[in-house]
């Protein structure tokens, strides 16, 4: 889609969006729509179950003729400990109304053809080959982990789908909700639905992503991974007891109620899941930002904390729209879960986010607004920019997480937004930088992997935090303007599509080019090979400062026809100053060093950071007393600060200040131990 | 009017002490010294040449922090945990001094000598460590009575809402609060009887006390909680003051240091009222000469 073709559209959602019909929330496409959910299901709360019928609509792409359709049936993952999600985290579910299943009882075609016989559970990660991404190792799925996963299922059409036609397929299922897992399931009488219907995998034409011919793209159900769809048209009926209140991703269009029960018609336009959740204690408060309705469905002792939530959505709301493009949907629902279904907090499904908050936080502790800023920004990266999250997550988590320190620095404070007490506090930046460092092995993989190839203990770090460190590193080499325009050229092209890293570095590097700025080169490739692809360390250091009488350069020299010699003497009033650089790491980038002399001045000097050991020399009548390298703390994936810069002189006064602070602390402790003794 | 006249007589006594005060904070703060001053030398070593650490003149910084706990954190663990024995050594000298505040706040007028008070130290170190330690297992016992079965309770039922965690441990942290005032006050009374009898039956006293606490629960409840006003005034106070200021310049670090130690002195001065003040509490309950009676 031309990026001018989109913004009319989204500008003309955004004009009519709130007025619109009964019928339809956008008046026009966002996405191709390949895929459109027709869904009716009701929930049986006492048997935690979801039963209905889904009619699904799928049109081909590709220029190739289609024999199977491929579905996601998540829910299988909790079904046995054979799911390669139970055996990928070697553990599993303990009573027997604790697991997760969807089965499919009837499968048809629109025209009444059964197709129930052709299902057969896949394993596509059983043939992966492997990838034709830049990874540093190929690594294959882990093979003990093969054979006996039920997430995926294919069916093959007896008439296959040609080229831009459309296949209809109704199915009936049931889906047995697990005790809160992995953000779907139970707990109590609270309900969190997702990953919940056969869902439809991604067909990828040859040359779509990495794809070299078409085909399906789907894997098996696997911890780390998430998800990766289509944007899809949902229109869905949900019939709950009367008592629930029950919140979507989609709008509500109607709503009746007969025999106790009550049936919400809910519709959903370009979104690429649908999940919903009930409960009997949400209770509701509404917010408005433009024209986008803010609907947080809140547990009834965390109703005081409305207005963090909402503040936090605005927040988002308001930042993307001026650094990235628009929202086009005219709602947005945030459900904070109970207590005991934590297990659902914090997941992103475009319109409709979890966040998660405890009873009397502190509003200096902006838990529950770093959450709920992270996973409005999901709709963006990956609802709306919908990358493949199971093979490429840093794409969504690692670009969002960057997102979420901006606007949380932003709307909360550089140095206090994650922590805001007047004497312990921390940034949403730092926090990313110092949780990705404070990991054992913080450059053990490349951020660029799959979701199943992190070793145990490294995904977090390496797919969230260190890729938010490393484009914060970036903002503060480009500027945060020229990373706007990245971003907001990235979402033009991208939106409503599945782009890839590659796509994503493509568009940084065109910016970089159009702008003309080459102090980094004509492109970044060296960058994101490093920091992205790479496990590179960074790590820059001012290893001392040796001051010296300057010396004249004596010897013997040629003077007409002899040879004169020249004493090797001081040299009045001048000083040789050597500032002695070193690059610890193996990460290079072209760095910045502050030269001060004794007289106050400062010089800045630059390095292209290749080299392992580097001198500044100055002959001059001023001594050098201090050196600092990259002065700006641009490089925050430097992972070393202290030894960034070295003073001949270094001051006292922190050494003093934190002494005292010392002293009070232990007289402190020491007199209250008086009221024991 | 007991309870009064001892918080009066309390406050009096520590005001005729201030030699005294300032002998005892000078003990304490020469300990706090032979660990701050290496504390001192160890942070420069730690930021070396560094000039990171000169960010933490503004305050605290989260990465800074963190910088050096990263490059030199080994250094200040091994610091820390070799802090334990000083603080038992001071918990000793506590202990130890105890004795002679009781020789100069029992001797009329106020009056004592450096001979008396430490003989009086001595005298009564051994009954006072026992009494300390006896204590330390009611604490123990209180703290395990409260909190146990709510552990207990939230770790077995997870369908508990968070309102549900948080509200009883509020309970339970504001009665553990209710009665430490109490336990705090009738412990000073151990030691007062202990004082006054020249008692060795430390064991019988605790019950003793327990007995004559009772019977006066609201006078010394009361009392308790007047002597914990001041020094939640001055902690409230320093802490306005402190937040108010950005400590970044030699001249405001050295008049912090200042304030910071009036406080510990101040400390100190409490400590003198509320031993005082609790000790002339049970005199006027054993002796109504000293009081309005029983």
């Amino acid at each position: 889609m031309k990026s001018i073709h989109l913004f009319f559209l989204l500008a003309a959602a955004l004009f009519t969006a709130g007025k619109g019909s009964a019928q339809v929330i956008l008046p026009s496409p966002l996405s191709p729509r390949i895929t459109q959910y027709q869904i009716n299901a009701e929930l049986n709360p006492d048997k935690k179950t979801v039963s209905g019928e889904m009619t699904v609509q799928w049109k081909n792409p590709s220029r190739d003729t289609v024999s199977e359709l491929q579905f996601h049936l998540y829910l299988n993952a909790f079904k046995n400990g054979r799911s390669t999600f139970l055996s990928a985290r070697r553990s599993g579910l303990s009573e027997e109304k604790d697991w997760g299943y969807t089965d499919i009882i009837s499968m048809k075609t629109g025209s009444g053809e059964l197709l129930t016989d052709q299902l057969r559970f896949i394993q596509p990660d059983e043939t992966i080959s492997p990838f034709p991404l830049r990874l540093p190792e190929e690594k294959p799925f882990p093979q003990e982990l093969y054979g006996k996963d039920q997430s995926v299922v294919s069916v093959r059409l007896t008439n296959p789908v040609l080229p831009d036609s459309t296949v209809t397929v109704t199915i009936q299922f049931t889906s047995k909700l697990p005790k809160i897992t992995a953000r779907t399931g139970y707990s109590k009488d609270f309900f969190f639905v997702g990953q919940w219907f056969p869902k439809l995998g991604v067909y990828e034409p040859a040359g779509m992503r990495y794809a070299r011919k078409g085909g399906w793209n789907t894997h098996q159900f696997y911890p780390n991974a998430e998800f990766y769809a289509n944007h899809s048209l949902y229109k869905v009926d949900l019939t709950v007891p009367d008592e629930y209140v029950v919140g979507s991703g989609g709008q509500l269009m109607k709503e009746t109620a007969s025999g106790g029960k009550k049936t919400l018609s809910f519709r959903a336009e370009d979104i690429v899941d649908f999940a919903w959740t009930a409960s009997k204690d949400f209770q509701i408060a509404e917010d408005q930002w433009k024209n986008v309705k803010i609907k947080i469905m809140l547990q009834p002792e965390h109703f005081y904390q409305a207005e963090r939530h909402s503040k936090a959505v605005k927040y988002a709301l308001e930042y993307f729209d001026a650094h990235v493009g628009p929202y086009p949907w005219p709602y947005v629902t945030v459900v904070d879960p109970p207590t005991y279904g934590q297990g659902a907090g914090g997941m992103e499904y475009t319109t409709l986010i979890t966040a998660g908050t405890f009873y009397l936080i502190p509003e200096q502790i902006r838990m529950a607004e770093m959450v709920t800023v992270h996973e409005f920004g999901h709709a963006y990266f990956m609802g709306i920019l919908a990358n493949n999250e199971a093979e490429e997550p840093w794409l969504d988590e690692g670009i969002n997480s960057y997102w979420e320190n901006r606007i949380m620095d932003w709307a909360y404070g550089e140095k206090t937004a994650m922590l805001g007490f007047p004497f312990v506090h921390v940034g949403d930046v730092e926090f990313a930088r110092i949780s990705w460092l404070g990991g054992l092995t913080p450059n053990l993989v490349p951020t660029f992997n799959n979701s199943w190839s992190f070793p145990r203990g490294t995904y977090g770090a390496t797919v969230y935090q260190k890729p938010a460190t490393m484009l914060n590193t970036l903002e503060r080499m480009v500027g945060q303007e020229c990373m706007d325009e990245i971003f907001r050229k990235y979402y033009e092209r991208w939106a409503f599509r599945h782009p890839s890293t590659k796509d994503f570095i493509r568009v940084v590097n065109e910016v970089i080019r159009e702008r003309g700025d080459y102090k980094y080169g004509p492109d970044l490739d060296w960058f994101f090979d490093q920091f992205l692809y790479g496990t590179a360390a960074l790590d820059y250091s001012v290893e001392g400062i040796r001051v010296s009488p300057a010396m004249e350069k004596g010897g013997l020299y040629d003077e007409s026809s002899e040879k004169t010699f020249l004493e090797t003497d001081r040299i009045e009033d001048r000083f040789r100053s050597v500032v002695m650089l070193s690059r610890k790491g193996d990460g290079i980038v072209p760095v910045e060093i502050r030269v001060r002399f004794d007289n106050g001045e400062e010089i800045l000097e630059n390095w292209d950071g290749k080299d392992k050991v580097f001198d500044l020399i100055y002959e001059r009548k001023e001594r050098v007393v201090a050196a600092m390298v990259d002065p700006g703390q641009k490089l925050l994936l430097d992972s070393n600060l202290l030894n960034n810069s070295f003073a001949v002189k270094p001051s006292a006064k922190p050494a003093l200040k934190w002494a005292a602070r010392f002293l009070f602390l232990v007289e402190n402790i020491m007199h209250s131990l008086s009221l024991i003794v | 009017m007991k309870t009064i006249s001892a918080y009066i007589h309390g406050a009096k006594t520590a005001w005729r002490s201030l030699r005294l005060t300032l002998f005892i904070y000078l003990s304490y703060l020469g300990i706090a010294l032979l660990i701050a001053i290496p504390f001192f030398g160890l942070f420069r070593s730690a930021t070396g040449n560094s000039e990171l650490a000169d960010g933490l003149m503004k305050g605290f910084d989260a990465t800074i922090i963190r910088e050096i706990l990263v490059s030199k954190g080994q250094m200040f663990r091994v610091f820390i945990q070799g802090l334990f024995p000083w603080l038992i050594g001071f918990a000793l000298l506590q202990v130890y001094l105890t004795g002679g505040i009781y020789s100069k706040i029992a001797s009329p007028g106020g009056r004592s000598n450096v001979s008396g008070f430490h003989k009086s130290s001595i005298r009564f170190f051994w009954r006072f460590l026992k009494l300390t330690v006896y204590f330390l297992i009611i604490h123990i016992l209180l703290g395990l009575i409260l909190y146990l079965p709510y552990l207990i309770i939230t770790g077995v039922h997870t369908n508990l809402t968070d309102k549900q965690v948080v509200v009883p441990f509020l309970i339970l942290l504001t009665s553990h609060l209710v009665i430490l005032n109490f336990i705090f006050t009738w412990s000073d009374l151990v030691k007062s009887a202990i004082y006054e009898q020249d008692s060795r039956k430390v064991f019988k006293g605790i019950f003793r006390c327990l007995k004559m606490a009772l019977r006066n629960f609201f006078r010394l409840y009361l009392l308790g909680i007047l002597l914990a006003l001041a020094p939640a005034a001055a902690a409230a106070a320093y802490y306005l003051l402190r937040s108010g200021v950005t400590v970044d310049t030699t001249g405001l670090i050295m008049l912090f240091l200042l304030i910071q130690q009036m406080f510990i002195m101040l400390r100190v001065f409490f400590r003198i009222w509320r031993l005082s003040a609790v000790y002339r509490f049970y005199l006027s309950a054993i002796n109504p000469i000293f009081g309005h009676g029983m």
